[in-house]
């Protein structure tokens, strides 16, 4: 019986011992390999001492070892930490004390940061994937060590540790709007009800060899690391300095001839832009999915075009809920300049749009879409907080209650029943007492034919409103100035949103996972206005 | 060895504008996490294609080019003759 993420894993190594699990660079691990290799990592966890319900980190550039230590620390009985291999190490060590890491899962590059992280984590008992040193005060094991230890033991099969599918299995941490970060728990009943629904609605299968371009640390690798080993499938690493050259990614996903892409749009955009895709045959490609923010239509049409034989997805869900809607693209010639909609919620699923006063609104009208699904988080990691805020009830019965997660975005039920996105809740100011959504002014300023990527944010001022700022990187032949946009920005929207002042930039900050990070956007236009 | 040396300047002082601190080899990984981002591989694109004269096609921006200094030094000499 199938209950636990690490099950399915087994299933797959059982039904296809010899079909290539993950693949990275010029090496693979396959089915058979994975399952023996975590087995052996779990044994040296519990020997040095991982008890059940423990966090672990894992603290890995991309490579095999990530796939080897995820399901390692599933088996030993703990919850893995993915910790973004790129942070500051002050950083890191905050999320480690937040949930009290005592074990961490890395490799020897990693060995700088590991000082200064150590200096910070006083809890933190033993590091595996690094050799000992003096300049590192918990106990260290190298990976040699950990096959040479279990090969020694002669111990390949499972540790016998008995975990149920209400025990967490990952907890990911995401910047909090105060900057402290939060870690979502998910169990392993919540990431197998991911894992299956997705496979089910995508209809992947062994056959299929999947992308891996989300970093560990970030939701989407969950659909590549734990869907692909549910359904049997490969899955591609792709190798950080291909993320940075779209042309060569092209040549990468030629060559390992993907079948199923998974990214944030931000990737998809630099593979139409520069990916040299007139280039290459794409033609394994059977399905793109793309989530995370919106896709500008312009931009979505274009690279449809160039890939015909593919499906389309736009999958929506914050990583509390792992996923929760989909929108399968209709043909190009349908798509205008409207924002792709979310789509509907999916299968053993419930959404509801509520307005201020939780009550659900009108057929038509805009609210916060809140979802309960089986894919949904816990709770945030010790935070009561945050936790008695983040939840809908609406009682059923007497002391029984439904729960749903409060997404804090803005949807519309449109009237092909689809839902449309509004934005963040928290992304609509007021401007001269006239309500914007920011995202709405985003859109319009990306439908702009000389606009490569905009990002709009909201400026305050000191009667309570805010003014509107824009930045905007315009494409490379570009003949057009801020004006010139602002003029086109008058043509669609009304007046009050129409952003005073625009920058020309030549790059936007952006967060780990390719997002533009709007609020670093905003924190600078803040203080240039001071 | 002229190609190389620009290549090295606009990388130091221009791109990472004293980010990493110290000096960049002839030969060091310059898509290392951490060292220049997609980005910066655009602008780096610009500035060779305006000082060498000369037009990148994109689908010569890969990592077999761009992985070093000297890599897009023999890249760019290579279509200068």
């Amino acid at each position: 019986m199938i209950y636990l993420l690490h099950h399915a894993l087994e299933q797959s190594a059982e039904r296809y011992p010899d079909h290539e699990v993950m693949r990275f660079a010029n090496q693979s691990l396959t089915y058979a390999e994975l399952s023996r290799r975590s087995n052996n990592l779990a044994h040296t966890l519990i020997d040095q001492g991982v008890q059940r319900r423990d966090r672990v980190g894992v603290f890995l550039n991309k490579s095999l070892e990530t796939a080897v230590a995820i399901y390692g620390i599933m088996k030993a009985g703990a919850a893995y930490v993915p910790l973004d291999p790129l942070a500051p190490p002050s950083r890191l060590a905050l999320a480690m004390r937040d949930c009290g890491v005592r074990h961490l899962v890395t490799a020897p590059n990693k060995r700088d940061a590991l000082t200064a992280i150590t200096a910070e984590t006083p809890d933190l008992e033993a590091i595996i994937g690094v050799a000992p040193g003096d300049d590192l005060t918990p106990r260290c094991l190298s990976w040699g060590e950990v096959w040479d230890e279990v090969n020694t033991l002669n111990e390949t099969a499972p540790p016998n540790r008995q975990i149920m599918e209400q025990d967490l299995a990952y907890i990911m941490y995401t910047s909090g709007s105060t900057g402290r970060p939060k870690g979502i728990m998910h169990t392993h009943y919540s990431g197998l009800s991911y894992a299956r629904m997705s496979v089910a609605t995508y209809g992947v299968t062994h056959e299929d060899r999947l992308s891996n371009h989300s970093p560990l640390h970030f939701d989407m690798s969950t659909f590549d690391y734990l869907s692909g080993p549910l359904a049997g499938a490969t899955t591609v690493i792709i190798p950080e300095p291909y993320a940075k050259l779209p042309a060569s990614l092209s040549q990468l996903i030629e060559a390992e001839r993907l079948t199923i892409w998974y990214s944030v749009p931000f990737a998809l955009i630099q593979l139409l832009l520069r990916g040299a895709l007139d280039k290459r045959d794409l033609s394994s490609l059977r399905w793109i999915m793309f989530g995370g923010e919106p896709f500008p239509p312009k931009h979505l049409r274009a690279l449809m075009e160039l890939l015909p034989g593919a499906r389309f997805s736009n999958v929506y869900g914050p990583a509390e809920v792992n996923q929760c809607t989909y929108y399968h693209l209709p043909p190009v010639a349908e798509i205008d300049d409207t924002p792709i909609p979310i789509g509907q919620i999916w299968d053993n699923a419930e959404g509801l749009i509520l307005g201020e006063d939780d009550q659900q609104v009108p057929p038509g009208e805009s609210g916060e879409l809140v979802v309960r699904t089986p894919t949904m988080m816990r709770g945030y990691w010790g935070r009561p907080d945050l936790n008695a805020r983040a939840f809908f009830r609406r009682p059923v019965f007497a002391d029984y209650d439904d729960v749903f997660y409060r997404t804090g975005d803005l949807v519309q039920t449109q009237a092909d029943g689809t839902l449309a996105f509004l934005g963040r809740k928290d992304r609509q100011v007021k401007v001269r007492g006239y309500r914007v959504e920011l995202d709405e002014v985003e859109n319009a300023l990306s439908g702009h034919a000389q606009v490569e990527e905009g990002a709009v944010y909201a400026i305050p001022d000191e009667e309570g409103g805010a003014r509107i700022g824009a930045a905007v990187i315009l494409r490379a032949d570009a003949g057009v100035d801020a004006a010139a946009v602002i003029a086109y920005l008058q043509d669609h929207l009304p007046g009050y949103a129409v952003p005073a002042h625009i920058d020309i930039v030549s790059e936007f900050p952006r967060t780990t996972s390719g997002k533009i990070d709007r609020n670093a956007l905003q924190t600078r236009a803040v203080a240039a206005a001071d | 060895m002229e190609t190389r040396e620009t290549l090295k300047h606009f990388i130091v002082n221009d791109l990472l504008s004293g980010r990493n601190g110290a000096d960049i080899g002839y030969d060091d990984d310059l898509l290392l996490s951490g060292v220049i981002n997609s980005l910066e591989v655009v602008r780096l694109v610009t500035f060779a294609e305006k000082k060498f004269k000369t037009r990148i096609p994109p689908e010569d921006v890969t990592i077999e080019h761009f992985a070093t200094i000297d890599t897009l030094a023999t890249y760019l000499e290579s279509r200068a003759g």
